[in-house]
């Protein structure tokens, strides 16, 4: 099982349009529970990718 | 089958929007160009809960709202739901009065340090009632234990269960009612009881992803109890562990002195003292240090972080 990359911050940042917590996009942590373990690992990476590309988001 | 690289697969009309630990999941059912949604999460997340649900409607009209229980992690989205979609609230009857007076303290608020946006309910469920909801016919299924008016939800066609916070794949929630004088550990065990005897495939819960193989879990669940039941301080410091980081999870860092006053006015106060046999500000600490060392928050610069 992938551990979901939540981390119950679940705030959007509106004009990046992720979530200021994990990254995720709305379209990925709706889809979350219907992915298969490749896909989550996907996700996953390619949130953290945009948490070291854009850097902290203020938690608000 | 935990270890399987698929989630297990729902019905056609049925989309869990699986959440943290501080929100319940959120399921939304779809009925022809209607939707029904199930719990809503904690209210700071609302505006996150409200587009979620939208989106997962894919262009239908969420006119209800449905609860299991009344618990901030489960109904703290409504008000905002309600006014995003002006959808009707449905809420277990056992709950109606608190919620109608908005009595936080029976809501389990009050003590826990946990905040909320008020609401108003349209009507009530009962043990017994059926609602149609996703295609399929559910039966509302009473279920206390972790929450004295908790109902859960069972579609007998599709062998699916809405367990809430009754059960999990590893656990259960908080048996808040032990704290206030009622058999929370008995009633808890005959909420298993009862689901161990329904034909059972998949379980959605209100926390975690949806899970197949009920028995397992059922049977992780009976054990916990048995393992609370012969050791109350097991019972007593888990409640303080989830508290501790529901509240952290909730501010994002606190100092040591906001856990003692916060464990100072829970309903766990008592228990606590009994066990620790200390003042509440070394309890507060030795608990704090338990917490840092099963990795359950983090210590750094005298404040305490969610992890
Ligand atoms: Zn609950």
């Amino acid at each position: 099982m992938v551990k979901s990359p939540c981390i119950n911050v679940c705030r959007m940042h509106a004009e990046l349009g992720v979530c200021r917590g994990c990254y995720r996009t709305l379209e990925e942590i709706g889809d979350w529970s219907t992915l298969p373990d490749t896909e989550k690992r996907r996700v996953a990476q390619e949130a953290e990718a945009r948490r070291a590309k854009i850097g902290p988001l203020e938690i608000v | 089958m935990s270890g399987a690289p698929a989630p297990v697969r729902l019905p056609a009309g049925m989309r869990l929007l699986e959440r943290g630990w501080l929100s319940s999941n959120n399921i939304v059912l779809h009925e022809g160009d209607q939707a029904t949604v199930v719990d809503s999460g904690y209210v700071k997340h609302a505006a996150q809960t409200v587009a979620l649900v939208g989106r997962a409607a894919e262009g239908r009209c969420v006119t209800r709202l449905v609860n299991t229980h009344c618990h901030s992690d489960h109904v703290g989205g409504n008000a905002a739901l309600q006014r995003a979609f002006a959808c009707t609230i449905l809420i277990p009857d056992g709950e109606a009065d608190n919620v109608a007076r908005w009595d936080e303290t029976a809501l389990d608020l009050a003590g826990l340090g946990q905040r909320n946006e008020r609401f108003m309910h349209d009507g009530t469920l009962r043990a017994g009632d059926t609602l149609r909801m996703g295609g399929l016919d559910w039966l509302a299924l009473a279920a206390p234990g972790h929450d004295m008016d908790s109902l859960v939800y069972y579609a007998p066609e599709a062998r699916l269960l809405i367990s809430a916070d009754a059960l999990w794949e590893d656990g259960f929630g908080v048996l808040f009612p032990e704290f206030g004088g009622e058999p929370g550990l008995q009633t808890a065990r005959e909420t298993l009881d009862m689901i161990a005897k329904l034909d059972l495939e998949t379980v959605i819960p209100g926390h975690g992803p949806a899970f197949g193989e009920p028995q397992r879990a059922l049977q992780r669940a009976y054990d916990r109890l048995e393992a609370f039941a012969l050791d109350r301080g097991k019972l007593v410091r888990n409640a303080l562990r989830v508290m501790v980081s529901f509240h952290l999870m909730d501010v994002g860092s606190a100092e040591l002195p906001g856990i003692a006053d916060l464990l100072e006015r829970s309903p766990f106060a008592t228990a606590a003292s009994e066990l620790y046999r200390l003042p509440m500000p070394a309890i507060a600490e030795r608990l704090v240090g338990d917490l840092a060392g099963a990795g359950v928050l983090r210590i750094a610069g005298g404040r305490l972080y969610s992890v």
